[in-house]
């Protein structure tokens, strides 16, 4: 088994601050980390690699930092990383990313499974995941509670999310599968484990050795701009009282009363 | 063009490319939204989507289209029958089922593209979600993930798009220029729902031309759906239980409260670790983003985490101990005190104005 595993690092908080002007993160003083269902991502390619053998690759684009989150990656377990760091790449939407992603496992080979956290905590969006399917051209399944089985190399027995169950799939591989949250933690690694990882090789790709076309990555090659940024407002003068305050109680009971009726209706 | 010649050969292709689909741009027409569908009935965000078609109709004078793709889906065609809609796109084919999405965005996008439309709107659903990213990558253009608000440029009808990112700290406006459609997928529960009326008469299409491979993805079976049946993303009414609750067995205040309220059950992040209560009711960032009308946090502390999960709710209770607990610097009513001796007094109170009413 081949398996390349998608990780974002993402700010930690995510009460942040935009540059009025270049609707771009104002970076300094913020703290990074990777992407929460990435590493629920990362933590079902190494119990596969576990159980069924073969390799896992964990990949990832951004900024030289990025680096930091390949090594946790590295130190969790996972037995090559890769970079895509170009300027050229900047600026990004879902669509440029995807493709800037696919160009690399084109060089370096697709595998058997590629798999994705379900949405990253920044963007929210949920879509490099699909996006990067098509452009490779191979099944994906969103959602994936669970990967249960490998049959024979060929076809992958998942759990599935949906709005009225969990669904039992089987699947052709290669596919590619975008990861919530599971049951199974993510792996806490070792002092060992993580001086051992820094000793392991990176390997950077930028636009000239993916033999990309550029005019398809970063801010150039993205169909969507944001053109505006701003704060929403969330006020609340909420009425906050004791147990005690029957008054006040009353006038929520009334409230909650009128739900009650437009509810039933 | 003085790149032209010292471009590698795909880059010029690229180019010609984006010539071609802003060519495109100038005969694109229409608004065109996803009608999903489940258990014979189109689905809640459907009348949604329309409503949000007929807004942007009067504004850019384009026609509205229904995509219906399915097995067995008379049912769902007579429904959309009854919306002011100008017609609905049709796909019938014996073999598409609920999973099968490889096959079933290989029908959409070749409607999408006979039918060339300006805009494309799906639902933020689990299906909308998954689906189309992947038509928009097939037809190059852009996609906006989980709109909340929408506006359109006259003249050269530039749909403005905008989202919560951040888990909604911040809200960014998107434009999608130069490719053709501009799609967008829409936050559930936002917007308003268009009616049913007397009256309507779209046309009905059908695409009988388009012919399918064989899905690689197999439904086997359903697992634990009584477990799953909460519909939180769709619910009008959610009451949430968190640490506050300190056991187990209280949980059951939470689904009592909700019984007596006609809604669903949620749960904080804590408790769903603790294996009190399965993940599908876990709303926060981890979990799901809820927005219904009434939002009851109990003995929730109200970490950011959480609220980015229910902070657009329309009306916020919450009920907790702590008169500090941030959950009531957005609670609109706080009640503090000890949920054992609160719960049980609304719902008594609840029970005695029922009957009073009666």
């Amino acid at each position: 088994m081949l398996i390349n595993i998608f990780i974002k690092q993402v700010p930690e908080s995510i009460d942040i601050e935009m540059d009025a002007k270049t609707h771009t993160l104002c970076r300094e003083s913020i703290a990074y980390q990777t992407n929460p269902f990435d590493l629920f991502a990362l933590e079902e390619g190494l119990l596969l690699k576990e159980k069924y053998g073969g390799k896992t690759r964990v990949l990832s684009m951004g900024p030289p930092q990025a680096v930091k989150a390949l090594e946790e990656s590295l130190s969790m377990g996972a037995d090559d990383a890769y970079l895509l760091s170009d300027p050229l790449f900047s600026g990004a939407d879902t669509y440029a990313t995807s493709y800037t992603l696919s160009s690399v496992l084109k060089l370096i080979g697709i595998g058997d499974l590629i798999l994705v956290g379900k949405q990253a905590t920044d963007g929210d969006t949920g879509q490099v995941g699909p996006e990067l399917a098509e452009h490779l051209k191979i099944t994906h399944v969103t959602n994936v509670r669970s990967i249960k089985e490998i049959i024979n190399g060929k076809k992958v027995i998942i759990s599935k999310m949906t709005e009225k169950g969990t669904a039992l799939l089987e699947v052709e591989l290669p596919a590619l599968l975008t990861i919530t949250k599971t049951d199974k933690e993510p792996r806490t690694p070792t002092l060992r484990d993580i001086v051992q990882s820094k000793r392991k090789f990176i390997d950077i790709f930028d636009s000239k050795r993916l033999k990309i076309d550029t005019m398809k990555t970063g801010l150039k090659g993205s169909p969507t701009k944001v053109i505006k940024t701003f704060k929403p407002e969330y006020t609340s003068e909420g009425r906050i009282f004791p147990m005690s305050d029957s008054i006040s109680l009353s006038i929520l009971l009334k409230e909650l009363q009128k739900k009650q009726e437009n509810n039933v209706e | 063009m003085a790149c032209v010649n010292i471009c590698p050969v795909h880059a010029l292709e690229s180019q010609s490319e984006i010539y071609k689909s802003s060519i495109g741009n100038l005969k694109a027409k229409g608004i065109a939204i996803l009608a999903e569908h489940d258990s014979g009935r189109i689905s809640q965000i459907v009348a949604q989507l329309i409503g949000i078609a007929i807004i942007l109709k009067k504004e850019i004078h384009e026609p509205v289209y229904a995509i219906i793709i399915g097995s067995n889906i008379e049912n769902q065609i007579q429904e959309l029958r009854h919306y002011d809609i100008d017609e609905i796109l049709v796909y019938k084919n014996e073999n598409l089922n609920l999973f099968n999405e490889d096959i079933q965005i290989d029908a959409l996008t070749e409607i999408i593209k006979e039918k060339n439309p300006n805009i494309f709107i799906g639902g933020s659903t689990i299906f909308g979600r998954s689906v189309l990213p992947r038509i928009a990558a097939r037809l190059s253009t852009g996609l906006t993930a989980d709109c909340t608000n929408f506006s359109v440029r006259k003249g050269d009808k530039l749909l403005y798009q905008t989202r919560p990112a951040f888990g909604g700290n911040l809200m960014a406006t998107i434009i999608c220029e130069k490719r053709r459609p501009q799609m967008a997928s829409i936050r559930q529960n936002i917007f308003q729902p268009a009616l049913q009326q007397k009256g309507c008469n779209p046309k009905i299409i059908e695409f009988k031309q388009i012919t399918l491979p064989k899905s690689k993805i197999n439904f086997l079976e359903y697992l634990e759906t009584q477990h799953c049946t909460t519909i939180l993303s769709n619910a009008k009414i959610i009451v949430s239980g968190g640490r506050g609750l300190k056991e187990k067995k209280n949980l059951s205040l939470i689904y009592d409260l909700a019984e007596s309220l006609g809604g669903e059950v949620g749960a904080s992040r804590a408790i769903v670790d603790a294996g009190w209560i399965p993940y599908s009711h876990q709303i926060g960032q981890t979990g799901k983003t809820v927005n219904p009308k009434l939002y009851i946090a109990c003995g929730i502390s109200g970490a950011i985490q959480h609220l980015i999960g229910m902070k657009t709710s329309d009306m916020i209770v919450a009920i907790n101990n702590d008169p500090n607990a941030p959950i009531f610097r957005i609670a609109d009513y706080g009640i503090i005190g000890d949920l054992k001796e609160v719960i049980p007094e609304i719902i008594s109170q609840l029970e005695k104005k029922r009957l009073n009413l009666t």
